[in-house]
């Protein structure tokens, strides 16, 4: 029988499984660690939960376990079967506008683990200073950096684009 | 060029995941784990599992050995070696996870992980080094003393000494060499992910 303290983190988890979701698929590719971390990541963040004091949003906390927990996981698929980050086909040879924003995912993918976790958070509305909180960045250091990796994006955006004109 | 906008609408078409079942998040919170730190664990406490193993049956050994005041002598050295490996590796144990919280910001908890993976791995390392070289000797002066032999005679037979150091030279490098080339198939990548992460964010910083 659950207690309510289970109750109320399953309602929550449900919640915000989407977050769950984004950051295994951001990360990993193999479907056998995709699983295993999927389970890691809600028996880690069941874990904190016990010592979650509600200092910041259920979202926010959940995505920094998550990606803590990816980050320190260690995949049984290795490097050889890094991610695969060719921008999809369809991305490259249509003007539709779903396989056009399909091309910023690919991008984001392909960015290193920390870039991409910066670029990620920033990606979904967290700001500055929230993302350092999650990292353990300075705040002026995450402005640097996400302006640096905005306009790569941008510019690698406007090239495949312009170069399906 | 809006990117936060594409995002959000990538977010509707790609993201749109039905939330995880009760049952399956119940499962979850109550396996094991399979974090790095989880699995060192496990293999310490494999080790220690054995090394119980080894003073109980050395503990049995030795009350058929009460006569015999040389075999008694070698049991009760290893005995004192394996029950002193079982404390520093007990304690060791203990320690082990309590320091990783998911709940910290991200780049200490990386640093935290990288620091107890060495340890971990070094720990096997010096204990492999300490109990491989006693394993080797200890077994040459059981098949001494087997064969109706003393202690003395083995130390003072420059065969038997020579034949130790040899197997000891040449067997304790492989040994660490063969547990380095594991343990560098089984954490190398995560080791090099993690320390290259670490890198980049103190790069930053």
């Amino acid at each position: 029988m659950p207690t309510s303290n289970e109750n109320e983190f399953v309602r929550l988890i449900q919640q915000h499984s989407g977050i769950i979701y984004k950051i295994i698929n951001l990360y990993i590719d193999d479907e056998e660690d995709k699983r295993d971390l999927h389970q890691e990541i809600l028996l880690q963040a069941w874990k904190s939960y016990q010592r979650f004091k509600g200092d910041s949003s259920f979202a926010t906390w959940l995505y920094k376990v998550s990606l803590n927990t990816v980050l320190t996981f260690n995949k049984k698929a290795k490097k050889h079967s890094e991610l695969k980050t060719d921008a999809p086909l369809s991305a490259q040879h249509s003007t539709d506008k779903k396989d056009q924003s399909e091309l910023l995912y690919y991008l984001v993918r392909q960015l290193q683990e920390v870039d991409r976790m910066i670029m990620t958070l920033h990606l979904e509305g967290y700001k500055n200073q929230e993302i350092a909180d999650i990292t353990g960045l300075k705040v002026n250091h995450i402005n640097v950096k996400l302006h640096r990796l905005k306009n790569q994006i941008i510019e690698q955006l406007k090239k495949e684009r312009h170069g399906l004109a | 060029m809006d990117l936060l906008k594409e995002w959000q609408q990538l977010h509707q078409e790609k993201f749109n995941y039905s939330p995880i079942e009760k049952e399956q998040i119940m499962k979850a919170i109550y396996q094991e784990s399979n974090s790095t730190i989880s699995t060192l664990k496990k293999r310490l406490a494999g080790k220690l599992y054995w090394i119980i193993f080894f003073l109980i049956a050395g503990g049995i050994w030795m009350l058929f050995s009460l006569d015999q005041p040389e075999l008694l002598m070698i049991q009760g050295g290893f005995m004192a070696a394996y029950l002193l490996g079982l404390i520093v590796m007990g304690l060791e144990y203990r320690k082990m996870d309590t320091n990783l919280d998911f709940n910290d910001q991200t780049l200490p908890l990386m640093k935290k992980q990288d620091q107890l993976i060495k340890r971990a791995l070094n720990f096997e390392k010096i204990w492999g080094m300490v109990a491989f070289p006693l394993a080797i000797l200890g077994g040459l002066l059981l098949g001494h003393v087997e064969r109706g032999r003393t202690l003395a005679d083995f130390f003072q037979d420059p065969k038997s000494l020579g034949l130790a150091l040899i197997l000891i030279i040449v067997l304790v490098p492989i040994m660490y060499f063969v547990t380095n080339k594991m343990n560098k198939f089984a954490y190398g990548d995560l080791v090099d992910d993690l320390q290259n992460n670490i890198r980049r964010m103190e790069d930053l910083a």
